[in-house]
């Protein structure tokens, strides 16, 4: 295998605190199965009924399957809408791949 | 086979069982050697102090009987001087010991002897007769040894009608003697007072070194010689002695001491019924425990083979037999241990110029997944059977999932390939766009991706792609290309590149080589591959 890293690192989720009126959150690590209990816990206290968009940051987030997307078509169909900012390659191909701009904005 | 695990599991429990048992005799009888242990060494402990305090005792009750000696040589000495000073006078003597002779006093008889060579005459007797009779052999005898100088001797015990002790004093030259003789006890029985010091004894007083009946002085019981715990004293008692045995009457060291070692017997059984039923409880949990893993074991494993079985069952077992066309297909399941995946693949043919193909992948894993790809598998391939275009198929199937109800979205790629004029029509929900090899190159289908399902009714596009002979189409899903550490796009690149060195080989020999270059034995993700050849 020509992976660089030892072993999967688990998904950290982060609030930033910014002046947007989204809430924003950075991404780090892989995001898989295994994390996206993590991830889900820490969104759900945030998406109370008033929150129309959420922004991730996902410069450090090196890997993301299916659960990832999961993740993000779950927010969208709440009527929030996602943004990734500055998404990494690994990110934004499976984005692509799965037709998934239609729904979640990208943005460098 | 449901029935053969839990069988399985049911059996080694009950061998535990045995260890469950193991576990509280040992409890049991840990604690019964240990409370067996302290009650023993506490009931030596306390036999050896109640040995000690009755040797003490007793040494003090023996001193107790030596005092009477003192009382009674004052008054034979002072009767013995004044024979000696009034050579003898009987009037001299009465009055001199009268006050110490009767009932209730010192002595009941009191006598004086005149000592002469040839041997000893009574001259005169106070109070009741005397049962020492100057012809007797007990007198000879004494008054033959006794000692020639002021002090008391102890005559013996003196035969007649109440028993009576008898003490003599002569004077210095040996001339005078007085003989006082006490009363014993009527049958020698002298109870103790229950005031007395030495209430807690029964005892025994004994005239000489011996125990013989015969010596007896006094006692506190009928029941002689004294057994059990006894302790005895030998004391010398004018000219003779006094041997005291003594029995304790309960205990001398105090109830308490004497109760500890059941105390202790009483309190360690408790304990040890305690830890024993505690020990049995805690043994039975931990294979209550153990069972119950093994339990969950078996279902987990129960779990993994029913969506194992549900997936290889909706797999179809043989592709349809299409003409001009040769199918093949490919499943991987994921690494041991991780739960069944989602990936499906189907090929229908619709008439003898047209077939449709699906390939999907439903995130996530496990009996769920399974089963909604059950359910998108038959809903498309009704769909497809029936001879929609790909993006129709997608729109209606789309209505079929709702990632928020299930939990779960699907990717999926439809196809419609039409022989008679040569094209192919392909719709993506989200899917990852085909391979098609010719035999010029190998680069992947531009087909407009639409969203996955499972985000309510969408619009899907269809494209339309020629067809050549020997053109080759493989849909695969993602976990083909995707692998941690790279992007899709490096894993497409290299399936490319796999692909096209394979180059017009027979589709199966295409995707072998393909699931042998790609696939990974640490692949998490399931992959599903449906490969088509057009011959002509």
């Amino acid at each position: 295998m020509a992976e660089l890293g030892s072993g999967p690192s688990p998904v950290a989720i982060r609030r930033l605190d910014t002046p947007e009126s989204a809430p924003v959150f950075a991404l780090s690590g892989e995001l898989d199965l295994a994390g996206l209990a993590t991830v889900r816990a820490a969104l759900e206290p945030v998406l109370a009924p008033a929150v129309r968009e959420v922004v991730f940051l996902c410069e450090e987030l090196t890997f993301m399957d299916s659960s990832g997307l999961v993740l993000f078509l779950e927010i969208v169909d709440r009527g929030v809408s996602v943004t990734l900012r500055s998404p990494t390659p690994a990110v934004r191909n499976v984005i692509e791949a799965t037709g998934l701009q239609q729904v979640v904005r990208m943005t460098p | 086979m449901t029935a053969d695990t839990r069988h399985a599991s049911g059996r080694p429990s009950a061998a535990r069982r045995g260890g469950l048992h193991g576990a509280a005799i040992a409890t049991l009888v840990i604690g019964l050697v240990v409370t067996g242990g302290l009650s023993w060494l506490t009931y030596v402990i306390n036999q050896r102090n109640e040995d000690r305090l009755l040797a003490l005792k007793v040494r003090e009750l023996g001193a107790v009987f030596t005092t009477v000696l003192p009382d009674v040589q004052s008054p034979l000495a002072s009767a013995a001087l004044v024979a000696s000073l009034t050579s003898g006078s009987a009037t001299a003597f009465a009055r001199d010991i009268g006050p110490d002779v009767g009932a209730g006093q010192l002595f009941v008889s009191a006598s004086l002897w005149h000592l002469t060579a040839s041997g000893a005459a009574r001259v005169a007797t106070v109070g009741a007769q005397s049962q020492l009779s100057p012809l007797s052999a007990q007198a000879q005898s004494f008054f033959r040894t006794a000692p020639l100088s002021p002090s008391i001797s102890v005559i013996g015990l003196l035969a007649g009608g109440s028993p009576r002790l008898g003490y003599e004093y002569n004077t210095p030259h040996g001339r005078w003697a007085v003989v006082g003789e006490s009363a014993l006890p009527s049958q020698h029985l002298a109870p103790m007072s229950p005031t007395s010091p030495f209430a807690d004894l029964t005892y025994a007083l004994y005239l000489g070194r011996g125990t013989d009946a015969a010596h007896l002085l006094e006692t506190s019981t009928r029941q002689l010689p004294l057994t059990g715990r006894t302790a005895r004293d030998v004391i010398p008692f004018g000219g003779t002695h006094l041997t005291l045995v003594a029995r304790p009457i309960g205990t001398l060291g105090g109830t308490l001491l004497g109760d500890l070692p059941w105390i202790i017997a009483g309190a360690g059984a408790a304990l040890t019924a305690l830890a024993v039923l505690t020990a049995g409880r805690l043994a039975r949990r931990r294979v209550e425990a153990e069972g119950l893993a093994a339990e969950n074991r078996d279902l987990y494993d129960e779990q993994r083979e029913i969506a194992e079985t549900l997936q290889e069952s909706l797999l179809p077992r043989e592709l349809p037999r299409i003409a001009g066309v040769d199918l093949a297909a490919r499943y991987l399941p994921g690494a041991e241990g991780v739960d069944v995946g989602g990936d499906w693949y189907s090929a229908v043919a619709i008439d003898d110029e047209r077939f449709a193909f699906v390939v999907g992948d439903v995130s996530g894993r496990g009996v769920r997944a399974a089963s909604v790809m059950a359910s998108l598998h038959y809903t498309t391939r009704a769909y497809i059977s029936l001879g929609y275009a790909p993006h129709r198929v997608l729109e209606m199937a789309a209505r079929e999932l709702h990632v928020a109800i299930e939990g779960h979205f699907a990717t999926a790629l439809v196809g419609l390939a039409d022989r008679v004029r040569g094209e192919l029509t392909l719709a993506s929900a989200g899917h990852l766009r085909p391979l098609l090899l010719t035999e010029e190159c190998a680069e992947f289908v531009d087909v407009p991706v639409g969203v996955p399902l499972g985000m309510g009714p969408r619009t899907y596009q269809s494209t339309t792609v020629p067809l050549r002979a020997r053109a080759t189409l493989v849909a695969f899903t993602d976990g083909l290309v995707e692998r941690r550490g790279e992007t899709i796009e490096e894993g497409m690149a290299r399936l490319r590149k796999c692909a096209a060195s394979a180059g017009t080989a027979p589709i199966d020999a295409i995707l072998t080589t393909i699931v042998t270059d790609l696939s990974t034995p640490a692949s998490e993700d399931d992959v599903a591959l449906l490969g088509m050849q057009w011959l002509n």
